[in-house]
């Protein structure tokens, strides 16, 4: 039997994660695992329970919450975990938990489109539906766009053929930075998640579409880390 | 080495070279019956067979006593390598006679790969049987001379003892004359039971990919696509694979209306049941034979190959063999449903048959056969289909029938046969060679070879689209690509596949004449966009990006109009063929700009809203590259007009207007000004915010570019490009030089024009970098969409730019002229082509220039008087 482990803080966020983390285990067939770090613990170690827990071989991925009051343990989660982790942001609360359409984010990589496959995959079996998000910003822009009455088609036909080959998927294209579009792509496609690849690298300048999109999402953002991370 | 069915070499090859005193009758004590009888078999089942001997010809062709009918040849190299005959049903015929100095067996054998090249039949697909290929006491085995380098590849085996060993790429069987006639058997054999050829992998001629990477394959499937006669089948895999694009089209077969129209496509042929599918594979496209060969790796048993060609010398037929364990590979039906449309098929005669319908009435039919035969565990597939396509008709099965016939008659080796001679003959009169740069080389050719893939029957009409027939992308509309890019190029490739796309142009010019007078012009005004019935197809809206953008070009891109009256030109300039050919092209597109300038008050006249070359900005007045093509076109026109007797005063009235016509040149800076008000815009160049190539559109969106002086690709350059007389002498590099910074080449048609340029402006090395940015366009897919097909006008641009621009050729009043600036990086530059009705080829080094031709030609170099030269001459020397 595999878990979707739901880390509970016995506050107001404990609902929604609970919502999410069933959402989710009924995508992937699994059932809800619930974790409570005691109170008195230390973020640090709160979070290394969670990730003991996480590293259990039946356990697929964790929900927690994503507020900033509890940013000190799954911070410490996300940097750490191999497994996808789904954070539950403050202003998600009170939505319903059903995942009916996921946005992917994906900057054409084959890393990223790598990280995510196998949870598209489930997506995609479960009749979810996907939105892919590319944007085009100074280094994934095309060399060429030859005739615009054209050249979406092919390009994206391609596109989603090597990096998210799912039936019914469709392709968002934005130009600027991919940080900026994400929200408000999630939000004008009314997604109930945003699935992230995420290279678990915290240099400056690295991870600024994920840093962002944790900060400011009002849905969950599901964290798939990178192979390579 | 063995395949594991009972073979000594596994491998098949197709001409079979061998020792007279040492393989065949060693001492000269054996009977020659045995081996006489397997000769003969050999050259029955089309195996070329040359006997290697240092007797006389009496003496060998006494004991051979052979005179096969073929199809496979008999040759006979005696005297220590002096001389070749030929023995077949004529008798004994000398073919080669070396006079002078000493010779030995390694002159046979430059003689034998001489012969058979001539066949296409290249060194990789020769058996060479001998029994001395090694040292003994410090001296080389006397066979050790056939492996000169121009041997190099040949299946080199020795049947004798060569106690000291052999050399590194000789199989040691042993086994002495048992083992050579064994040899035979097993060529023999695999003939027979319809083994798959091998390719000769000569890294000068092949794409080789290897493994299967799912982000290469649909650009594979494109890239190993292969067509003949106006048919194309992409490279896809036999099996059927997950996000595979397998497709059949035929030029000019449309389905569909308006701009919905596109490519139809067709039954498809190549389709096989293999279970479980090969894991990883090495996929060769040999540029050289127009073979596509695959051969599953890491299998054991009897791993998958495959080979396949679209026949040169029956156009429309299409072979296939295949072969794998018998428990894993099934033919299934010989053809398939294509995707997303319905078709009607069946069985009889034991033939497949398959029609698939465009909704315009006409279709693509095809008509297949396929034997399957066993040679031990192993299952071979042979599959042989011929295909008819019409855009107004739809089922031909008399004309599928009759090409099956005939192909069917000739059996699969032996079309494979034509088919390798045909690409041999059609690269010994065109090629390029660049000794020093071996991957410019190898993609010039591939580049070569898809335009010779999407060329059609002579006589028919060519409606090439952006992708041809390599994909579906751009849905095979027909753009000023195919005048512009691919024309100049075609002509010096194949003239007559250059003629029938104008006449494609000349059967649609009425579609021309009425879109003229709907938009209350005269003349005739070619659409921007076309497919079957010549009028605008352009699509009324697409994406840059993610943003839905109206598209203008369908109403404003017209300069297409003068550039189909400028191929026009440049087909009968480069082929000293009557002008009268294009004649209405010219007359009518002529009587458009006529119409369509507007005269003020000053007296000048201006051509208003329109888009250049340059898409970024459109809807502008007095585009440079507009007005000059139609100032061109009206030059052209009054010039065909008065050559052709035309009295009735347009020539008058139409070089009056060129002369009116503004250009937007100043003399002060040497530069024309892309449009009026263009200098005005912010003067943002690409350096200042990407490394181009780049689509600066997607990158800084559609107003920030329209408002800027960075363009997507040469607009007043395109004039340096193609009508150089047309604009101010010495203004290419001040112009090169103004928008070179400023160009974006956002747009694919754009890094090989610029390397002709940048050729031209003396810049050689800057063009060849240029030049490997188009080269590797499609190879390694810089685009994201060559899935979608091949860059046709990019392929035609290339060899353009080593044409025009690095080999500086022009034709002008019937002769040819040479301006060659060769990069550092090139020694030499070596190239085939035709031109005004010859086959020439040209030598250039930093030394001299030499030309070859098969008959008279005016040439020169440029700036001096051209003279007329037959075979070989001397141009002197580069300026």
């Amino acid at each position: 039997m595999t878990h979707v482990l739901a880390v509970l803080g016995g506050g107001k966020a404990d609902v929604s994660v609970i919502g999410t983390a069933a959402a989710v285990a009924e995508i992937a067939r699994a059932q809800v695992q619930r974790v409570s770090p005691a109170g008195d613990l230390s973020a640090q170690r709160a979070a290394g329970q969670v990730l003991r827990a996480l590293h259990s071989p039946g356990t697929l991925l964790v929900v927690l919450a994503g507020d900033e009051l509890s940013r000190p343990i799954w911070w410490r989660v996300v940097q750490r975990s191999a497994k996808p982790v789904v954070l539950v942001p403050a202003a998600a609360r009170g939505r319903r938990a059903e995942i009916r359409r996921v946005l992917l984010p994906l900057d054409g990589t084959a890393e990223s489109a790598a990280a995510v496959a196998e949870t598209v995959e489930q997506f995609a079996r479960a009749g979810v539906d996907l939105v892919v998000l590319h944007v085009f910003d100074a280094e994934t822009v095309p060399r060429f766009w030859d005739q615009a009455a054209h050249a979406r088609g092919v390009w994206e036909d391609e596109f989603l053929a090597r990096f998210c080959a799912q039936p019914g998927a469709r392709l968002e294209l934005r130009s600027g930075v991919a940080g900026e579009h994400v929200l408000d792509v999630a939000q004008a496609e009314r997604a109930d998640m945003i699935a992230l690849g995420w290279s678990r690298h915290l240099d400056p300048g690295r991870s600024r579409t994920v840093r962002r999109t944790v900060r400011d999402a009002v849905v969950p953002v599901m964290l798939v880390p990178m192979a390579t991370g | 080495m063995s395949d594991g069915c009972g073979g000594l070499i596994g491998r098949t090859a197709e001409a079979v070279a061998f020792t007279w005193e040492g393989a065949a009758v060693p001492g000269g004590r054996c009977p020659v019956g045995p081996v006489r009888r397997r000769v003969a078999a050999l050259s029955a089942v089309g195996v070329d067979v040359a006997v290697i001997s240092d007797s006389d010809v009496p003496h060998v062709d006494g004991q051979l006593r052979l005179r096969p009918t073929g199809p496979g040849r008999l040759l006979l190299c005696v005297n220590r390598g002096s001389e070749m005959f030929e023995a077949g049903s004529g008798g004994l015929g000398l073919l080669h006679r070396r006079a002078g100095g000493p010779t030995d067996s390694s002159d046979s054998m430059r003689d034998i790969l001489s012969f058979l090249a001539r066949r296409g039949v290249w060194p990789g697909l020769v058996l060479v049987v001998g029994s001395d290929f090694g040292s003994a006491g410090g001296v080389a085995g006397s066979d050790s001379r056939l492996l000169m380098p121009e041997a190099a590849r040949v299946i080199a085996v020795s049947v004798g003892d060569e106690p000291g060993g052999v050399p590194a790429g000789v199989l040691h069987v042993g086994g002495g004359r048992s083992a050579f006639l064994r040899l035979l058997d097993e060529q023999l054999s695999r003939r027979r039971r319809g083994r798959v050829a091998d390719v000769d992998e000569d890294p000068a001629w092949i794409l080789r990919e290897t493994g299967i990477d799912p982000l290469r394959h649909r650009v594979t499937e494109s890239l190993f696509t292969l067509g003949a006669g106006g048919v194309a089948t992409r490279g896809s895999v036999e099996e059927a694979v997950a996000g595979g694009a397998p497709v059949v089209l035929a030029a000019g077969v449309y389905d569909g209306t308006g701009p919905d129209q596109h490519l139809l496509p067709g039954p498809q042929w190549t389709g096989l049941a293999v279970e479980p599918a090969p894991a990883q594979d090495v996929r060769v496209l040999d540029l050289r034979s127009g073979v596509l060969a695959r051969t599953e790796t890491g299998a054991g048993g009897h791993p998958l190959r495959s080979l396949r060609f679209a026949s040169v010398t029956s156009p429309g037929v299409v072979a296939l063999r295949a072969e794998a364990s018998a428990a894993r590979l099934r033919p299934g039906p010989a053809l398939l449903r294509p995707r997303g449309k319905a078709m009607t098929s069946g069985r009889q005669d034991g033939r497949y048959w398959a029609t698939v319908g465009s909704d315009r009435g006409g279709g693509i039919s095809a008509l297949a056969v396929q034997q399957t035969r066993r040679d031990g565990l192993v299952r071979t597939v042979e599959r042989v289909a011929a295909y008819a396509a019409c855009p107004w008709r739809g089922s031909r099965p008399g004309q599928v029938a009759a090409a099956l016939s005939t192909a069917g008659d000739l059996g699969f080796d032996r079309l494979l046969a034509e088919h390798r001679a045909a690409w041999a003959a059609r690269w010994e009169a065109v090629d390029v060679r660049v000794p020093d740069d071996p991957a410019a080389q190898l993609a010039l050719r591939f580049a070569l070879f898809q335009l010779w893939c999407n060329t059609t029957k002579s006589r028919a009409e060519l409606a090439l689209g952006a992708r041809g027939l390599s994909g579906i992308g751009y849905a095979g509309h027909v753009f000023w690509d195919a005048d512009v890019f691919v024309l100049p190029a075609l002509v010096s490739i194949d003239p007559a596949a250059a003629a029938a796309m104008i006449r494609y142009r000349l059967r649609r010019l009425k579609a021309a004449q009425a879109q003229a007078r709907a938009a209350g012009w005269r003349g005739a005004r070619f659409p921007w966009e076309s497919a079957a019935g010549g009028e605008d197809v352009t699509p009324p809206s697409g994406h840059l990006g993610g943003r839905v953008v109206p598209i203008l070009t369908g109403q404003l891109e017209e300069h297409v109009t003068a550039d189909v009256a400028w191929a026009a030109a440049r087909y009968a300039e480069w082929t000293a063929r009557p002008a009268r050919f294009g004649l209405p092209l010219l007359l009518e597109t002529a009587g458009y700009w006529a119409s369509r300038c507007r005269p003020d008050d000053a007296g000048n006249a201006h051509i208003d809203g329109v888009i250049g070359p340059d898409e970024y900005h459109e809807r502008v007045d007095d585009n440079a590259y507009t007005n000059v093509m139609a100032r061109w076109n009206l030059r052209a026109a009054a010039d065909a007009a008065d050559r052709a007797g035309l009295t009735d005063g347009r020539s008058r009235r139409w070089r009056e207007l060129a002369e009116r016509i503004v250009d937007g040149y100043d003399p002060a800076t040497g530069r024309y000004e892309q449009f009026a008000g263009y200098f005005g815009l912010e003067p943002l160049l690409v350096a200042d915010f990407a490394a181009p190539p780049v689509a600066a559109d997607l990158l800084l969106g559609r107003e920030r570019v329209a408002g800027s002086q960075v363009i997507k690709q040469p607009d007043v350059l395109m004039l340096h490009h193609l009508v150089p007389g047309e604009v101010a002498a010495g203004s290419l590099v001040p112009n090169l030089d103004y928008y070179g910074p400023r160009t974006a080449h956002g747009s694919s048609l754009s890094p090989a024009v610029t390397a002709s340029l940048l050729a031209r402006a003396g810049r050689p090395d800057e063009a060849l970098t240029m030049l490997r940015t188009a080269l590797a366009l499609d190879i390694d897919d810089l685009s994201g969409t060559t899935a979608a097909g091949l860059h046709m006008a990019n392929l035609g641009g290339v060899w353009q730019a080593v044409l025009t621009g690095f080999a500086g050729l022009q034709v002008r009043a019937g002769a040819l002229s040479v301006d060659p600036r060769l990069p550092g990086a090139w020694g030499s530059l070596q190239l085939r082509f035709r031109c005004l009705g010859r086959r020439v080829r040209l030598d250039i080094t930093r030394g001299r220039i030499e030309i070859g031709t098969d008959g008279p030609l005016l040439a020169g170099l440029a700036g001096e008087v051209p003279r007329r030269v037959a075979g070989r001459a001397s141009l002197g020397r580069p300026g």
